[in-house]
């Protein structure tokens, strides 16, 4: 049953760089690393990911980090391919040993180029990433790879 | 009924008073030239502007006017730096003691988080041993929202000055507690018994 929900699916992983776009003065640059699961789900590819991203500060003490789930569409199928997500991201910023939380939704916006070998995939992907509390907006640009295996 | 309330709750995560993203994202401390605050207490009113920068010590900065008394400030990748010089008068000449720039906010502001800095230097004056330190203490107290402003974050700040000559040794403490909004900088503080407040600004 479980092998029989699986079939169909592509799992896999992302990582890459980011430099903050707008806002956000006092990061230098970060890191992400997601896990993500894709279905094809008619016109378009609906992938479900668990993401952490994590950011140093120009000053080296401060750190900002994120944590949360990401809902997207893409179209695996297509050479390059627009990608659209959102989600919602539990937010850490800490300097020295003071900390601050809480919770941020997430956007982004960006562009795959997909790679197929049988049923490995491999994209690189520019996006820009948005963190708003409601309040403010600001933002990342990313470089990332990604790697997808499907079942 | 499930997808109700999963997206009541996530309405209330995203939209609660908690503003980390306007935290993490904006200047609390504007400095450019041309840009200037006015602070009135009960009884008086303190005009503070920002002056085209200037270069002290190899660092660029910006000569910033409290009713005409300038203070030399800069901001670097760990705060807002001030310039400090200590001086001892004798025989009608002054003879630098310290002379160098040093953190007063760190930034970025953080809730709880406490600082120390201070620079201490030596001379010897007519064979006299002349000694004179600067040290700051600052707490990041608590951040709380202002309708206005937003996040607004209390900063206290105990500065200790001394000079120590042969004869006598002269400390002076002050302490004020300044308040910071996102893209506006200073927007109240307490100093002594006086409390002032921003009445108008021109941040362009």
């Amino acid at each position: 049953m479980l092998l029989y929900i699986l079939l169909g699916f592509t799992i896999g992983l992302e990582g890459g760089y980011s430099l903050p776009a707008a806002g956000f003065k006092d990061i230098n640059t970060g890191m992400n690393f997601s896990i993500f699961a894709l279905r094809d789900v008619g016109f378009v590819d609906l992938t479900l990911g668990v993401q952490a991203a994590y950011y140093t500060g120009d000053n080296t003490s401060y750190h900002f980090s994120t944590t949360g789930l990401r809902l997207g569409v893409q179209k695996s199928k297509w050479r390059i391919s627009p990608v659209l997500a959102i989600g919602g991201y539990y937010a850490n910023r800490s300097l020295n040993a003071s900390k601050e939380s809480g919770f941020t939704a997430a956007y982004s916006i960006g562009v795959i180029l997909n790679f197929r070998i049988e049923r490995l995939s491999i994209y690189p992907k520019i996006y820009y990433e948005g963190l708003t509390d409601m309040k403010t907006h600001a933002g990342f640009i990313g470089l990332n790879l990604g790697v997808g295996y499907e079942i | 009924m499930k997808y109700r309330i999963m997206i009541f709750a996530l309405l209330v995560m995203f939209c609660g008073d908690n503003h980390i993203v306007q935290r993490a994202a904006e200047d609390y401390f504007p400095l450019r030239a041309e840009y200037w605050w006015r602070y009135a207490s009960e009884d008086d009113t303190i005009y503070v502007e920002v002056e085209p920068t200037d270069t002290l010590l190899q660092t660029e900065c910006f000569p910033v006017s409290y009713n005409g008394v300038v203070r030399y400030l800069a901001k670097s990748d760990d705060g807002v730096l001030q310039y400090i010089k200590k001086t001892y008068n004798y025989a009608g000449n002054d003879h630098t003691v310290i002379e160098d720039f040093m953190i007063r906010i760190e930034l970025p502001l953080t809730k709880d988080n406490t600082y120390q800095y201070g620079i201490s230097d030596s001379i010897y004056v007519a064979n006299q041993l002349i000694k004179a330190s600067y040290e700051i203490n600052g707490i990041v107290i608590d951040y709380a929202y202002d309708s206005d402003y937003g996040d607004i974050y209390e900063v206290n700040l105990t500065s200790i000055e001394s000079m120590i000559t042969p004869d006598t040794a002269i400390v002076d403490t002050i302490e004020v507690t300044e308040f910071y909004a996102p893209g506006v900088g200073m927007v109240r503080f307490l100093a002594g018994t006086s409390e002032y407040r921003l009445i108008e600004h021109s941040i362009p």
